[in-house]
């Protein structure tokens, strides 16, 4: 890596640290105390930017100079905040999110690997009711929101907004490359949560819980079709134009933890969940290397059931369904 | 710090890291591959390093320069622990770890919090059958190592000092007080690993899956009993002879993900779990605060089973082990 790489690297990393790119010059221009003409130069490679200007950007725009350098300290910077039930806005959060997609989508080269525990995040927004069930889920079981403490899951007070922006990320997620790596087990987690909540009579009906049973059914016979297809297509379109490709692969070895990485053309990012709900993620590139084997290996391991093995992915899909069905039965409706 | 001195700061660091006979000058003019005039000049600041000299010098050196310039880029710093052939093997990350249990003797209190997705680590080394299984599952499926690429499983693929390394382990586990987060999950994935290597054909009989079925049972039989008296022991130890040190939860909220979290007096080490056996660790303390906040909350939702709720743990322990007996009829 030379000087010129690291300064555009620096540059890049900027941009994903700002909602406004327009201001983006003019910005660092004040902040260093320069031209206009001398940022373009510095953003160019054409001329060197010191180690003063580098610390002065780098505590501005929080950016770890370990990272970017590249510097070997021996330890792994990761970045990450932990979600707080004082502070937290559940529709900052997803902003947040959505920035990153906006981020990753920007890349011409892209791809995102999900190794689930759970369904993947962006498949709630789907469908408001299941979307409006995980809200209500995280903001009462998992944040101890106290407004939220006995408060029954309620669809019509669920806002549209936060949808809206759940779908807008579900939307850029469609169009990355992706590779999911499920288990048998990772639709259990939702299941138990909801069936948590209709033991806690968290739920005003029986009804209600079958709108969230549909929804999740409804999820599920999308996302079969788009393992058939082997590419994601927005719900409802009927030409089912293609987006991202899709490569679903369904593994019996290991138990997935929601370990997320992400290839930005030569570039990788990890995420690695931990306590409950929470991530932390690294940019550090033998970690990313490491892990990016990691998960090959559990893709050679695994059955590829997207394109191809439609018996296999038959069958994957039945487990879930069946599940779900022996749940449905037991409503009163 | 003022952001005006950044190399004057970076340099100064690198004096004190010298010993005191090597010039800084020639040390600089060496690592950048500079006159000495030239690194003079960059030492006395009249001309400014450009970055990929400053790498250099923070590469060998080995200097943080988040924390030289106290940069707050909302980061955590982790040191990784990842099992490789060549420089760390499993034998010395099992030393490792036993290592670390060590170093918990010179604290008055410690405690262990591990939020569990699968069967704890050290669970895993009650008897010679699991103990091998585990081992062999490990080095072939996923460590890769290339002596098992061929291989069947055989219940001698472990050696005798492998093996009671890894039982050294779990005594000194046991020693240690510590929350269990268990939830009914946990033990699917080494149900689906040996399923894995029964389809495969990893195995030489039926016999051989049978005899790793009955110890894991045995296993969770043992684990039953330990939640009953809220101790940790060996099987066949008197349980009224030990210190009750488990609290033992099942969880129903969420899976839970190989969490740990180490309480020794006040300083917490949080571990965090991925790729099965590697793990990276800090003590930054925000981070492991935040960890324990995060996983108390998951406490206040699970029921504690050891020591009490009787009919509970029946249930929860009945579901695991209905599990195991559902794949021994199988076969």
């Amino acid at each position: 890596m030379n000087a010129v790489e690291i300064q555009k690297k620096l540059f890049q990393q900027i941009k994903t640290k700002i909602t406004d790119q327009s201001s983006l010059i003019d910005e660092i221009a004040k902040l260093l105390d320069i031209s206009i003409d001398s940022v373009y130069r510095r953003m160019r490679g054409e001329k060197n930017i010191t180690l003063d200007e580098l610390h002065k950007l780098c505590t501005h725009y929080s950016i770890s100079l370990d990272q970017l350098m590249e510097i070997e300290t021996g330890a792994i910077s990761f970045q990450g905040k932990a979600l707080d039930s004082k502070s937290f806005r559940f529709d900052a959060y997803l902003t947040g999110i959505l920035q990153n997609m906006h981020y990753f989508a920007s890349f011409k080269k892209n791809k995102f690997y999900y190794l689930c525990k759970d369904s993947p995040f962006f498949h709630h927004y789907y469908f408001k009711e299941f979307a409006a069930f995980k809200y209500y889920f995280w903001m009462s079981t998992l944040l101890f929101f106290p407004e939220f403490k006995n408060k029954k899951v309620n669809f019509e007070e669920y806002s549209d907004e936060v949808f809206q922006i759940g779908q807008k990320i579900l939307g850029l997620y469609n169009k990355l490359d992706s590779v999911e790596i499920w288990n048998a087990e990772s639709l259990n987690s939702s299941l138990r949560q909801i069936d948590y909540y209709r033991d806690a009579r968290m739920f005003r009906s029986d009804r209600d819980i079958l709108k969230v049973y549909e929804a999740v059914e409804k999820t599920l016979d999308h996302l079969e079709k788009q393992a058939e297809l082997g590419y994601k297509f927005e719900y409802g379109d009927p030409e089912r134009k293609p987006l991202g490709a899709f490569h679903m692969y369904f593994n019996e070895v290991v138990l997935g933890d929601n370990q997320m990485l992400v290839i930005l053309d030569d570039s990788k990012i990890a995420f690695i969940p931990h306590s409950g709900a929470n991530y932390i993620m690294t940019r550090d590139v033998s970690f990313c290397e490491n892990f990016y084997q990691y998960l090959e290996n559990l893709t050679r391991r695994s059955t590829l059931i997207s394109e191809v093995s439609e018996k296999e992915r038959s069958k994957f899909f039945k487990i879930h369904r069946d599940r779900l069905a022996h749940r449905k039965e037991s409503l009163k409706v | 710090m003022p952001t005006d001195q950044s190399q004057e700061f970076l340099f100064q660091r690198i004096k004190e890291l010298l010993p005191q006979h090597v010039s800084i000058a020639d040390a600089v003019s060496e690592i950048l591959h500079i006159s000495s005039d030239s690194a003079y000049r960059r030492i006395r600041d009249e001309t400014p390093l450009v970055l990929y000299e400053a790498k250099l010098l923070c590469d060998h050196f080995h200097i943080s320069l988040d924390q030289l310039l106290n940069v707050q880029s909302g980061s955590t710093s982790f040191q990784n622990v990842r099992i490789d052939f060549e420089q760390y093997n499993y034998e010395q990350y099992l030393e490792g770890l036993l290592q670390q249990f060590h170093q918990l003797r010179n604290f008055q209190s410690t405690e262990m919090i591990y939020l569990s997705k699968d069967v704890p680590f050290f669970h895993n080394f009650y008897f010679k059958p699991l103990i091998a299984f585990r081992y062999f599952f490990w080095m072939k499926t996923m460590l890769l190592d290339p002596g098992f690429a061929n291989r069947h499983f055989d219940f001698n693929c472990i050696s005798a000092e492998l093996e009671s390394l890894s039982q050294e382990l779990l005594r000194e586990y046991q020693k240690v007080p510590s929350t269990e987060i268990w939830n009914t999950e946990s033990i699917n994935s080494t149900i689906s690993q040996i399923e894995f290597y029964k389809d495969s054909g990893y195995f030489s009989s039926a016999a051989d899956i049978k005899v790793i079925y009955e110890a894991f049972e045995e296993t969770i039989n043992h684990m039953k009993v330990q939640a009953e008296y809220g101790s940790k022991f060996m099987p066949g130890e008197n349980p009224q002879m030990k210190k009750s040190n488990l609290k033992f939860f099942f969880n129903r909220v969420i899976l839970g993900d190989n969490t740990i979290l180490v309480i020794t007096d006040s300083i917490k080490t949080a571990y965090l779990n991925y790729g099965l056996l590697n793990y990276i660790v800090t003590r930054d303390e925000v981070f492991c605060n935040d960890c324990y906040d995060d996983i108390e909350n998951i406490k206040k939702r699970s029921t504690l089973l050891s020591q009490t709720s009787e009919r509970q743990r029946n249930i929860f322990f009945g579901i695991l082990l209905s599990k195991i007996e559902d794949r021994k009829k199988r076969l």
